[in-house]
Order: structure tokens, then C-alpha cells, then sequence
């Protein structure tokens, strides 16, 4: 194609003016050369970044593509124009190591064993008495709201069957609807209000027993993986010493808390009754039910004269879904006792009919999930809709949701709002918590390098 | 960090979480519900949260995250870029977003580090989401200009030119004023060229 002299000019003018930048490689030719950047190229290394809070002198950032460089363009890559971070680098960074030093000992507080925990542990607290000392003090049923003064707002106990205190804050339910019941241990049945504040575990923090972690995200964008501060009331809490760094901790602790099922070296553990759980068998107090009275059989071939330790074989046995019956529990030595509550536990996973039947889901879900157009929803609406028809939503709540998965356009917004909503508050405390873990690290790092520094300058010496 | 009460930001007729979505109450009640319960599996107790997205906060002021943590990650997200690495940049200033929507320079890191990663589509959103919470100034505008001549956008392109040109002030680096220049020259070179 012939340009015209002017043209030309100008064009050899424009190359002279930008330098190498017109000569960059992997040029469109839809593009004119001055608008064809060269792709960024990759830096070798993990930089150091723990002076990334350190304030910056000048508002060159430069480029991924060519930091620094006069001759590269700054269009579409690089913060120029941007505000300055003009944040103390030391207030930052000592928050931050707060925050990573609230974690650790938080995580170290609710380690079983922990100082922290046998403190708790020896608090007195009302039928503690009752209870024969031999049996861990924190595994005790009614002990999780004591385990809140080093670890508050957690439960520590669980079900040899997976069986543990699911009920929530107010209404002793979780998850109901679900085939499984929930049971999401390191979650208090009753957190005391006005105590200190309760730290939030992430989704991914919340372990849900005998159902894979996967299965506890929700479908749309996955619930809050990260870290969540409630304050004293529930309240979202601030500060370094406030709940971020206490919820990383509890996710970490919560895992560590949860009671393997069907472990033997907790056969001696008992079991929280279906009343203390509040939801034994998928249910708020329902009743145990389902199996035989093995509890009164297993007494009656022991043939041991009834004891006060007899109440809690029964609750144990109870809490494995066995009737307790009134006046049956047989006396034993302790080993003995340990031994039964042993083998039971241990024979229950091999029980026909074990575990027992639970509800599977209100009748409200069932049909509001029948009712749903499978031919015209997607697989993913499909699966976003039956799961939040799960959460336990009230009659009229999912008579709402209903007339919304009826209609497209309001179906499709409501639920491009639900995903957006979890997406974003996820993406948010996820980063979050990945940064404060990496400046903690950093530090780590710094203080190994600097140890390191200072032995290799003596070696150097001493050559 | 001292919990605050509720602003009233928001008009009494149109929560801030109606407003966020552009739900009806209905709908948004039902979404609060949702995130109530959620946030009740995982441990936490949603409801002050609720209020003060309510009050239309910011997801972050909602959070409660204390004083400078936004900060300390904006700082980490420029040494980032700084170094070359948009790729970790870019969650940061994505999260910066997300903790407070109405900084715009939030908005043009995040659209930087798509245009890097070469996707411009969400690049373009960000540079217009930047101009709308910024309205007058003039960098969305530089960033989007280059954006638009890459796209072949030739119009939205001299539109831009003119938004900076317009909205250029004294706190704009020369730098970006002959950068501009020369997008204008090899935008009229295109136009001629056409012609």
C-alpha cells in the first residue's frame, strides 16, 4: 500500500519517537506498531516482598513488561497515575505480625493438651462434679462451652458415628433436609453471649464429619473459605486481636478437635446424649430410636449392680442411638465399662440398620424439589436451587423460592446474586488470609536469613 | 477496630443489599436469609454483617477488617506489579474491589492486570467501572484509550482521548500525556489510512 509523503513522514517521525517500543515483536498487522506492546516477560524468582509496605518514594511502578523503561509504553501496563500506598510500613507490618502471632497461639491454645486447655479443662463448672474424674474433662458432653475459654465458640466433641453438637446458635439445626445430618464439629451448640469473641472458621474450616470437605461447599461459588471475625455478639469483630486471626486459628483447631469415628482409643470417650447434642439422630431432641435396647441387654448379661456411673453408660449408649431405659443400666467395674462402651462402638458400624434411619427431608423440600422443571433448568440451577432449598428455609421462605425458580429472568438475577455475593465475599477473605500467611512467612524468612547472614560472615572471619 | 453503627448512606427505601444486586425486598430477603444460613455452617454469625451491608457498607467496612489492612494489601499489590508480577497483583487488587468498591484506583490496578493477562473484556469493565467511581479522572480514560485502539474500537477510542483530555489536570505524569498523544497520532494515522 502507497503512502502519501506527509503521511509517511509522520509515520518515520512517530518511529524515531518511540524508540524500541515500535519495533516490539509479534506485531498484528490489523495493529499500527505503535500500539503493539510487547508481551510481558516473565521474572525469574520469587521476589521478597516483605518491604512491599514500605513506603514508596516515587510513582514509577513501571511494568511487568519493562520496569523502568523510558521507551515502554505505560498504556494498559503500568500503575502510574495510581495513588501512592502511603500507609507507615511499620504500623502495617505489625499489625499483620499480630495477627500471625494471635493465630499461632491461638492454634497452640486449642491444641488438645495445650497449657491453655487443661486451664480450661480445671475450671469448675456446674455438674463437672458428677462426672468420675478418669473420662478427659474437654471430651465430656457439656464440656464444649467450657473449652470456650481458650477456644471460644467451639465444640470439641463428635460421635464415634459422626454424631456431633450440630446444633447451631439458635435453632439446633444444621443442615436439615440433608440425608446426613450435619454435624459440624468445632461449632458450639450455644455460644455464650457476651463471652469473648467468637472466631469463625472458614467453610473449609468447618469440619463436617462423615462428609468429604468438598461436599460442604456450596455449589455456586463455595461458601467463605477463609476467615470471618464475629465479635461479641456474632458481630463481626476488628482488630488484630479481634477475630481474624482467632478464625484462621479455629480452622486449624477445629480439625485438629474433631473426634475420629470409630477410633477405639476413644472407646472411653462418652457419647453426648441426644438431648445434650440436641440432634442425635437428625433432629432437635428427637429421641433415640430405631434399635433394640442393647444398653439394658448388655446390663442385665453383666450383671452388675447399678452405680451413679450407670446415668452415663446410659447416655453414652444413648447417644449411639440405643433406647435408654430407666433403671436398667447395670453397675460395672470402670475396665469393664470401658470395655462394653468399646466393643459397642466399635460393633455399631457393623450393625445392620446402622446407622438409624434419620428424617431425610422436610416434606416442604421434598415437594418443592419435585416441583422443580428439571427440562427446563440447568444442571447447575438445577443443583444451586435443591441445595438451597436445604438450608432450612421456612415454608413461606421456600414458597418465595419456588416462584423464583418459575421464572427465568428473575431466577437467573436472584441467582447470579447469590453466586456473586459468595464468589466475592470468598475471593475477600480467601486473599486475606493468604497474604497475612505470607507476611508472616516472610518474617519467618527474614529473621532465617538474617541468622544465616551473620553465621556465615563468622565463617568468613574465621577463614 | 471500634464497631460503628449503621451509616445512612443508603435511601431507607432501597436497603444497601437491594441496592448491590438491584433485588427486589422479597428477592434480597431471601438472599439474606441464604447468607445467614451459610455463614451459619461455617461458624459465623451473620447478622451484623447483614445490617451494616444493610446500611449499604462496603463488604470490607461490613467485615470489619481493622484500619489499614486495605491498605497493607493495596501496598502489596503496587510492589507486586512493581516487580513484574501482575499475576499476583491482580487477586489483590481484586480483593481490594471487593473490600470497598468505591476507590477507583482499585478498579484501574485490576484492569491493568486483566490487560495483562490479556483479558480485555473484564480490563474494559474495570476502566469503566474506575471513570463511574471516579468520575474527572483522567487515568481510566488513559488505560482505556489503549484498550479500545487494541480492540480495533477506533471511536471509543478517540472518545477516550477526549474523556483525558478533558479530565487531565495537573496531577497527571507527563509521561502519560505524550503516551496519549501518541495513541491520538497513531489513531488518526489508522483513520487516514482507512480513508
Amino acid at each position: 500500500m502507497l503512502l502519501g509523503g506527509p503521511l509517511l513522514s509522520a509515520q518515520i517521525e512517530l518511529i524515531k519517537e518511540i524508540g524500541r517500543n515500535i519495533a516490539g515483536a509479534g506485531a498484528s498487522p490489523d495493529l499500527p506498531p505503535l500500539i503493539n506492546f510487547p508481551a510481558a516477560r516473565p521474572v525469574a524468582g520469587q521476589p521478597h516482598t516483605s518491604d512491599a509496605t514500605a513506603p514508596v518514594d516515587d510513582n514509577s511502578y513501571g511494568s511487568p513488561a519493562n520496569a523502568g523503561d523510558p521507551g515502554q509504553s505505560l498504556a494498559g501496563r503500568s500503575l502510574l497515575g495510581l495513588r501512592l500506598p502511603v500507609a507507615p510500613a511499620g504500623e502495617l507490618l505489625r499489625a499483620a505480625a499480630q495477627i500471625a502471632h494471635a493465630q499461632e497461639a491461638a492454634a497452640a491454645a486449642a491444641r488438645p493438651g495445650s497449657p491453655a486447655q487443661r486451664d480450661a479443662a480445671a475450671l469448675p463448672r456446674a455438674g463437672a462434679d458428677a462426672l468420675p474424674p478418669a473420662y478427659p474433662a474437654t471430651a465430656l458432653p457439656g464440656a464444649a462451652p467450657q473449652t470456650g475459654k481458650a477456644n471460644p465458640g467451639y465444640a470439641a466433641t463428635a460421635g464415634p458415628s459422626g454424631k456431633a453438637a450440630v446444633a447451631t446458635a439458635d435453632e439446633g439445626v444444621a443442615a436439615p433436609g440433608t440425608s446426613r445430618p450435619k454435624a459440624v464439629s468445632g461449632q458450639a451448640a450455644t455460644p455464650p453471649r457476651g463471652s469473648a469473641p467468637m472466631m469463625a472458621s472458614g467453610t473449609r474450616g468447618a469440619t463436617t464429619a462423615g462428609e468429604p470437605p468438598d461436599r460442604q461447599e456450596m455449589p455456586a461459588s463455595g461458601a467463605p473459605k477463609g476467615i470471618l471475625a464475629a465479635g461479641p455478639e456474632g458481630t463481626p469483630a476488628a482488630g488484630p486481636e479481634g477475630t481474624l486471626a482467632a478464625g484462621m486459628a479455629e480452622d486449624h483447631a477445629s480439625r485438629r478437635a474433631t473426634v475420629r469415628p470409630g477410633d477405639p482409643a476413644q472407646a472411653s470417650v462418652p457419647i453426648p446424649t441426644s438431648a445434650e447434642v440436641g440432634m442425635a439422630d437428625g433432629r432437635p431432641g428427637a429421641p433415640a430410636a430405631g434399635l433394640p435396647d442393647a444398653s439394658a441387654a448388655a446390663a442385665s448379661k453383666a450383671g452388675m449392680e447399678r452405680t451413679p456411673d450407670a446415668a452415663l453408660v446410659e447416655r453414652a449408649l444413648a447417644g449411639l442411638g440405643f433406647a435408654a431405659t430407666a433403671g436398667a443400666a447395670p453397675p460395672q467395674p470402670a475396665t469393664e465399662r470401658a470395655g462394653v462402651l468399646a466393643s459397642f462402638i466399635l460393633n455399631a458400624h457393623f450393625l445392620p440398620g446402622w446407622p438409624p434411619p434419620r428424617p431425610i427431608e422436610q416434606p416442604e423440600v421434598r415437594q418443592f424439589t419435585a416441583t422443580l422443571d428439571r427440562a427446563l433448568l440447568g444442571p447447575e440451577e438445577l443443583e444451586a436451587l435443591e441445595y438451597l432449598a436445604r438450608l432450612g428455609l421456612t415454608v413461606e421462605q421456600l414458597r418465595r423460592l419456588a416462584r423464583l425458580a418459575h421464572k427465568a429472568r428473575k431466577r437467573s438475577k436472584f441467582l447470579d446474586a447469590v453466586a456473586g455475593f459468595f464468589v466475592s465475599l470468598g475471593a475477600l477473605l480467601t486473599t486475606l488470609q493468604e497474604e497475612l500467611e505470607n507476611i508472616a512467612d516472610e518474617q519467618v524468612a527474614d529473621r532465617r536469613i538474617e541468622a544465616e547472614g551473620s553465621g556465615r560472615r563468622e565463617r568468613i572471619a574465621l577463614l | 477496630m471500634s464497631v460503628t453503627e449503621p451509616s445512612d448512606a443508603v435511601a431507607p427505601e432501597r436497603n444497601g443489599i437491594e441496592v448491590m444486586f438491584d433485588l427486589s425486598r422479597a428477592d434480597a430477603e431471601l438472599l439474606e436469609e441464604f447468607c445467614r444460613r451459610l455463614l451459619r455452617q461455617a461458624g459465623i454469625d451473620g447478622e451484623q454483617f447483614l445490617r451494616r451491608l444493610q446500611a449499604g457498607e462496603s463488604m470490607g467496612a461490613a467485615l470489619g477488617l481493622p484500619p489499614g489492612i486495605t491498605e497493607l494489601l493495596y501496598s502489596r499489590a503496587c510492589r507486586w506489579f512493581g516487580i513484574g508480577r501482575a499475576d499476583r497483583a491482580e487477586p489483590l487488587f481484586r480483593a481490594l474491589c471487593i473490600a470497598d468498591g468505591q476507590v477507583g484506583d482499585y478498579w484501574v490496578g485490576l484492569g491493568i492486570c486483566l490487560r495483562i493477562r490479556e483479558d480485555l473484556d473484564g480490563a474494559r469493565l474495570a476502566f469503566a467501572t474506575a471513570a463511574r467511581m471516579r468520575p474527572g479522572w483522567a487515568v481510566p480514560a488513559f488505560h482505556a484509550c489503549e484498550l479500545a485502539i487494541r480492540s480495533g474500537d477506533l471511536g471509543a477510542a478517540a472518545e477516550e482521548i477526549a474523556r483525558f483530555h478533558a479530565a487531565a489536570d495537573d496531577t497527571i505524569p507527563e509521561r502519560m500525556r505524550s503516551e496519549i498523544e501518541r495513541m491520538r497520532k497513531a489513531l488518526d494515522m489508522r483513520r487516514d489510512r482507512r480513508a
